[in-house]
Formats: structure tokens, C-alpha cells, sequence
């Protein structure tokens, strides 16, 4: 957590020479933004324009008439703008809260088990979910929520209650992809926290346990503030995607009900269900820029705002 | 250093290559010694033979139309996206198959984006071709007053069957064939269900009432059944809408599937079931007996309509920045009017996947497994042999189902959604709020029907009922 700005001024050669191994090592990754990321990145100009295919793609891009900000329009046009940005940045906070508290917790008590193979274990098992497709996810979900032979339905039934047809009603959604969206992606903050934590120096725990603190004294005190650097740039990561949504658990999880739209329509599946049919790449690369610059915005504000607690902190 | 420079070398020779292929203007080979080779990309599950078929085929039209051909078949999951891709991103191909049914690679979007060569001229100059195949199949294709791609001749209609499991018809003496209206389906329904204890009729999320309608916009369009030239929402017909009341209440009596709005059409196998439907042509039995998995007799719901989408149903165009028009052409043209490489393409190669048991008759041999692919990727039907077990007056049968099929008012007529592309996006998302649900009768129909409205009417319907209205009138007009 060195800042680099109070060293003294190094030209480019001296700190290239000095980290060689580094350069080398992150050159795979170099190459692949620029390829991938920076090449292609003159493309969202798309976005301003009503892009007719006239030859190979870079003339049709140059000889499509320019459409100012008409492409943005068909995003706010409906009446359920503001619903749809409601949901997408309700889910996201709750979301950005969920997992990093959760998988925090998760990790602090897998930490403290002896067994090395039971932790593992328990590491594996809760890591499982983050590797399935939603839609195999949506075929679980479903399993359980069946109308008519779903598990939850089945135990109703065996107390004499009603079966609820849980993709009719929305008031349950919120709760069930919130569920579903934390059980997905615990696995993989929490190897993150293990992570950090594994790499923490023991000294401070033993000059603690000399003192005479307890388990709960040491985590607060000692795991706890040595961990907000990772805490920190997670949080920055996440705030980054708050204008995104994972388009499977919103549209494949709630089987693409209709009677569920007012809770589960977000940006993403809006542009979806609005675009497929038309396939047109203008509109859709407006979609996609719109998120993108709302995500960078944010993350320069909250970097910015950790930089102002702690400069050593924030991520640039 | 030294490895920088050199992974930049190698960065820039990649990206050097990149542009080349991007700009690069290929040159035309124009040399007509020596064959032209094309690619033509097609939908479906890779066939294990495709090489060897592919390979009798150039055997075949490499003497006689002095072409070769490379056939790329990729899965029906990925086609469409990556035919989209490939047609955005201005990629150079000969021939490729498209339809009205498909999403990002859609016949009429591309046409009109740029994606596909116009053909006007090079069909108008065959009369062999043209004549061939039904006039409503090339109106049906004619976008703006122009060719992009010709259209299997298969069944000219999508119409919807209802499928009758023949146990049942059998057993309670049903005259199905007399059956098309829900009153006339409902004493059926409510005694199989009496007698057997079963769901009598098996609805699953793709259903849609279907009443005689040609759908423009969204859900906007003509309907059949009332003013024929004026544009009108299907919802806001009378006719769509008891029929989405008398849903409701086949619901509520137990006659239709609770969950009807969770499962897919393949959901009927393993069920008990009396009736169910599904989009297709009169000679589809067979492929519905298997996949269903039950010995079915079938009978239309409405009367067969063509419309744009329907006579688009399996189109084969030219890529608009292919280097061999003509040859691409000279070969699309071959494969609708040359029996044997029809058949070569559909069924595979004589005395391999099939055997001839006579003059147009054939039989499948036991590698017929390794190579079975939908015909409509390739052309006309009625140059086919016919199959073991399949009548001999089958192409009778579906021409004369394709002569008697109304045609739409607004058959060749596109609508141009570039000044309401807004509206459509949000109705498009207003109608998938409803569609399932309406449907198959899982809300009330009163309510949801003017919340749908309200909401259409937000979106901005009217704006694009106008729009549609005006561009529909003059192309009336100018095509009287």
C-alpha cells in the first residue's frame, strides 16, 4: 500500500526494469484488454448512430448517418422507466450489501474450524453453486417452487394449506432472487476473505492471545481492520456493475413470467425483450453504453470518496 | 525489452491481419474455367455425414454448374446469434438460410439493414425458377419491391392444428374434423374429463388463441375475420377476446392445465391428455406422432392464412458482400429446380442414407441416422422423393393447401419500424408482461385486457398504429 505518487518521480525504463517479472506476467492479460477491450472500443460511437450495413462492418460504421441521442430515447420512452430503474438499482445495493456481508461472516467462521478437511469441505460445497448456468439454477428454483409438484407446495399441502402459485405472484420474488442471487455467488467472495485472511500475519494474533483476547476481541480488532483494503476494492468493483443485472437470474430464474414483470424487469431485460425481435445494433449498444458510463461515474465517486477517508485505500 | 517489442510485433502483425481481412476488397475470380467456390451456411444439428454429402454434392454440380460448395451447419441454439454477428460485423458469404422466425438473422431486418444481395433482377431473368414455385411465396418474400432470398416451397401457411389423441377420439366417437371453435370443443372436453378423470386439453406457454390475423407490429396488424384494411391490436378483437374468456373459464372447470403458462410444448409427453395444438402443415403428422410419443389425428383451428411471415417461413439468401453473386445465385436457382440435388441435400446420398424402391420413391437405410436435416434449409418440396410409408400425391395434397390458403391483405407489404422504433421496444416489453398469462387463461381476462391496454397505450400503440396505417395505405396505392 505503498502511494506511489510520494516516491520520487521514476521514468518508465527504471520501473519497467525493476518489476520485470511483473510486466511479464501480466503481459497475457495486456494484450488481452487491448484485443478484446480498447481495439473494439471505438464501436460505441454505434450508439449514435442509425447503423446501415453498406460493405464490411468499418464502412457501414462510417457511412451510417449519426442519430445524436435518438438511440437513447426507446430507454426512457416507456412508462416504466422509472420502474425498471427502481428495480435495477434496489437489487444491485441489496445485492452489493449481501455479498460482501455474507460471504464475510461465512469466511470468518470457516476460518476458525480445525478440521482442515471439513473446511475444505465446506469451501467446495459452497463454491458449487457459482459454477452452475442459471439456467440449470432456474430448473432448481423451479423444482422447488412448482405449482403443482414443487417441494414448497408439497409441504404446504401435507399442513392443509393452499397451494401459492409462486410465478403468478410477485410479492414473494424480491425475497426468492435475493436468495437465490446470495446462495449463487457466496462461494466466491468468501474464498476472496479466506483468502486475505490465511495471508495475515499470525504475530498479531499471538501478541493478542498474550494479552488475553478473546476470539470475537481478536476478529474485531485485528481480522477485521486488516481486511478493509480488500473489503474496500471489492465494494468499488461491485459499484461499478450497479447499472447491470445478471440477465439469467432476472429473466431465467422467474421462467420469463409475465405476471412477475414489476418485480423482476431491469435495464437488461428490458433491452432484451425489447430489441430481440428488431435486432438493431444502434439501439442496443446505447443500452449498453448508458450502463457503462453510469457504472464508471459511480465507481470514480465512491473511489473518490474513499480516497478522501483514506488515500491509501482507494483503488487510483 | 526485447520480449515487449516482440509481443508487440506480434500484436501488430495481429491486428495488421485483422484490418487486411476487414478492408481488404477480395478480388473476383473471373476466370470461368475454373469452378467458383461457395459457402453456404444452414441451421440445425451437425450431421455426422455432412462431409460426405457435401462431397457427392460438389461431384455432382462441379461438371454441371461449374461451382463447389462448402455447406456449414451450426446448432439451432447458436445460429441465429452468430449469423447475426457475422452479418453485422460485414462478413463475406455466399448463401445462408434465414426465415421470418428467427431473431437476429430475421429475413425482413436484414433485408432491410443491408445484410442480404438483392436478387429482383437475377429472378425476374429466370422464368424457370420464378414459375416453379407459388406466386404468394415470392410476394411474401418482396420487401420494399425487392428480392432478398428465395423461399422454400413447403407449407405456405403457419397455421395452427389441434392435435387429437386418437385413443380418446376413437373411444368417445369425436368428430374432430368438424371441431375449430372452443364452444363447439367444450361438451368433448367436459365429458372425457367426467368419464376419464383427466385434464383434457393440454395448453402449454407458446399458445396464442390463434384467430385469421397478420401481425405487423407487434400484436398490431389486419384482421382477417373483420375490416381488412384496417390496422387494429388482436387484442382488441372480438373474437380474440372470448376466445381468451372462454380460456379463463376452461381453466376454472378443470378443461385446461393449471401451469398451462410454465410448460413448453414437449412438456405433453408422459401426460394424459385429449387435445393440444401445435403449429404445423398437414403433412407434419408423422414428426408429431414421434415427438409426442402418441398416435394423433390432427384438424386446423382456422383457416390457413399466408402472410409475409408465414411464406418467409424458410428463405435462402446471398450474402450482400459475396464476391460470386451470379455463381451463388446459379446454384440457389439449381437446388430449387434440379430434382436430384434436392434430393441429394435432403436426403443424402442414394445407396448410403437411402435406397430408390421407385421412380420417386425411396427408403431409409440404416446410416439415414447420420444425416437428417430440415428440407426448408434448402428449397422446394415438391422435387422431393417421397418417403417410405408417406402418400404419393403428397406434394398434391400441399400444393393445393398452399393455392387455397387466404391470402393477407397485406401480403408484400413491410412495415418500416425506423420512426417508432422506441414505441415498439416498450411494446414489445408491455405485450411479453401479458402474453403468457392472457393466454392460457391464468389471470382474469377483464382486468388484464385493460391493463394491457393502458399500459400498450403508454408505450406509445397509437403512434405506431398510425405510423403502420399510413405507410399501409399508400403502399395500397401504389400496388393496385
Amino acid at each position: 500500500m505503498v502511494n506511489q505518487k510520494n516516491k520520487k518521480k521514476t521514468n518508465f525504463r527504471e520501473t519497467f526494469k525493476k518489476n520485470r517479472p511483473l510486466f511479464i506476467l501480466s503481459l497475457p492479460g495486456i494484450i488481452w484488454f487491448a484485443i478484446f477491450s480498447y481495439l473494439p472500443m471505438f464501436a460505441i460511437l454505434v450508439a449514435f448512430k442509425h447503423f446501415k450495413l453498406n460493405g464490411n462492418f468499418i464502412h457501414s460504421f462510417i457511412t451510417s448517418d449519426w442519430a445524436g441521442f435518438d438511440n437513447f430515447k426507446f430507454l426512457f420512452s416507456s412508462g416504466d422507466a422509472a420502474l425498471i430503474i427502481r428495480n435495477t438499482l434496489l437489487y444491485n445495493i441489496v445485492f452489493i450489501i449481501l455479498n460482501i456481508v455474507i460471504p464475510l461472516i461465512v469466511a470468518l467462521a470457516i476460518n476458525e474450524i480445525f478440521n482442515k478437511q471439513l473446511s475444505k469441505l465446506y469451501q467446495s460445497v459452497l463454491f458449487i453453486p457459482y459454477f452452475l448456468s442459471m439456467v440449470v439454477v432456474s430448473y432448481v428454483v423451479f423444482a422447488f417452487l412448482d405449482p403443482t409438484s414443487g417441494f414448497f407446495n408439497a409441504v404446504l399441502s401435507m399442513f392443509g394449506h393452499k397451494p401459492i402459485q409462486f410465478y403468478m405472484e410477485p410479492k414473494y420474488w424480491p425475497f426468492i432472487l435475493t436468495t437465490v442471487q446470495v446462495w449463487k455467488n457466496i462461494g466466491y467472495n468468501m474464498i476472496i476473505f479466506l483468502a486475505a485472511i490465511c495471508g495475515l500475519d499470525k504475530s498479531y494474533y499471538e501478541a493478542a492471545m498474550l494479552d488475553g483476547a478473546s476470539k470475537w476481541q481478536q476478529t474485531k480488532s485485528i481480522t477485521l481492520p486488516m481486511l478493509t483494503p480488500v473489503l474496500v476494492m471489492l465494494l468499488i468493483m461491485a459499484v461499478g456493475g450497479i447499472f447491470r443485472t445478471d440477465f439469467g437470474l432476472f429473466y431465467q430464474v422467474p421462467k420469463n413470467s409475465g405476471a412477475l414483470i414489476s418485480v423482476t424487469q431491469t435495464i437488461d431485460t428490458y433491452i432484451y425483450r425489447g430489441l430481440t425481435s428488431m435486432g438493431d445494433i444502434g439501439l442496443s449498444s446505447a443500452g449498453g453504453l448508458l450502463q457503462s458510463v453510469v457504472g464508471f461515474v459511480l465507481v470514480v465517486i465512491t473511489n473518490g470518496i474513499v480516497k478522501k477517508y483514506d488515500r491509501s485505500q482507494s483503488l487510483f | 525489452m526485447k520480449l515487449v517489442k516482440k509481443a508487440l510485433g506480434i500484436v501488430a502483425i495481429g491486428m495488421a491481419a485483422l484490418a487486411l481481412t476487414a478492408c481488404g476488397k477480395g478480388s473476383a475470380n473471373n476466370d470461368s474455367s475454373k469452378p467458383v467456390h461457395l459457402t453456404w451456411y444452414i441451421d440445425g444439428t451437425p450431421q455426422k455425414d455432412l462431409k460426405k454429402v457435401n462431397k457427392a454434392v460438389n461431384k455432382y454440380i462441379e461438371p454441371k454448374y461449374n461451382v463447389t460448395v462448402t455447406l456449414n451447419q451450426i446448432d439451432w441454439g447458436e445460429y441465429d446469434q452468430k449469423m447475426g454477428t457475422l452479418a453485422n460485423s460485414g462478413q463475406k458469404y455466399d448463401l445462408a438460410f434465414s426465415c421470418s422466425w428467427l431473431q437476429s438473422y430475421n429475413y425482413l431486418n436484414n433485408a432491410r439493414k443491408g445484410s442480404f444481395l438483392d436478387i429482383t433482377k437475377y429472378v425476374d431473368d429466370s422464368s424457370k425458377l420464378k414459375g416453379a414455385i407459388n406466386k404468394n411465396f415470392w410476394k411474401g418474400a418482396t420487401i420494399d419491391g425487392k428480392l432478398y432470398g428465395v423461399p422454400a416451397q413447403k407449407e405456405i401457411s403457419a397455421t395452427e392444428f389441434f392435435v387429437w389423441n386418437k385413443a380418446l377420439v376413437d373411444k368417445y366417437n369425436i368428430p374432430y374434423k368438424k371441431i375449430q371453435t372452443y364452444a363447439q370443443l367444450e361438451p368433448w372436453l367436459k365429458e372425457v374429463k367426467e368419464k376419464e378423470g383427466i385434464t383434457p386439453w393440454f395448453v402449454n406457454e407458446s399458445y396464442s388463441n390463434p384467430t385469421e390475423f397478420d401481425q405487423l407490429a407487434v400484436t398490431d396488424g389486419f384482421d382477417l375475420e373483420g375490416n381488412k384494411n384496417k390496422v387494429i391490436d388482436r387484442y382488441d378483437t372480438k373474437k380474440f377476446q372470448s376466445k381468451v374468456k372462454t380460456m379463463r373459464d376452461f381453466v376454472k372447470k378443470g378443461y385446461v392445465n393449471k401451469d398451462a403458462s410454465l410448460v413448453t410444448a414437449n412438456d405433453v409427453v408422459g401426460r394424459k391428455w385429449l387435445v393440444s395444438s401445435t403449429q404445423m402443415s398437414p403433412l407434419d403428422t408423422a414428426t408429431i406422432k414421434d415427438t409426442w410419443k402418441t398416435d394423433v389425428v390432427v384438424s386446423p383451428m382456422t383457416d390457413s392464412v399466408v402472410t409475409n411471415s408465414s411464406a418467409t417461413g424458410g428463405t435462402t439468401v446471398i450474402g450482400a458482400n459475396t464476391d460470386h453473386p451470379k455463381e451463388a445465385f446459379k446454384l440457389l436457382k439449381a437446388v430449387n429446380t434440379d430434382p436430384k440435388l434436392m434430393n441429394m441435400l435432403a436426403y443424402g446420398i442414394e445407396g448410403v442414407h437411402y435406397k430408390k424402391t421407385g421412380k420417386d420413391t425411396i427408403k431409409w437405410m440404416s446410416a439415414h441416422e447420420r444425416y437428417t436435416v430440415p428440407f426448408y434449409m434448402f428449397g422446394n418440396y415438391f422435387n422431393l422423393y417421397h418417403q417410405d410409408g408417406a402418400s404419393a400425391d403428397e406434394w398434391k395434397i400441399l400444393k393445393k393447401y398452399n393455392e387455397d390458403a387466404k391470402a393477407s391483405p397485406a401480403l408484400g407489404f413491410s412495415f418500416d419500424t425506423s420512426k417508432v422504433t422506441s414505441q415498439i421496444a416498450a411494446m414489445q416489453n408491455v405485450d411479453s408482461e401479458f402474453k403468457k398469462t392472457l393466454n392460457t387463461g391464468s389471470v382474469d381476462p377483464e382486468t388484464a385486457l385493460a391493463n394491457r391496454d393502458k399500459k400498450m397505450k403508454a408505450a406509445g400503440s397509437e403512434k405506431v398504429i398510425n405510423e403502420l396505417q399510413s405507410q399501409y395505405n399508400k403502399w395500397k396505392k401504389s400496388n393496385k
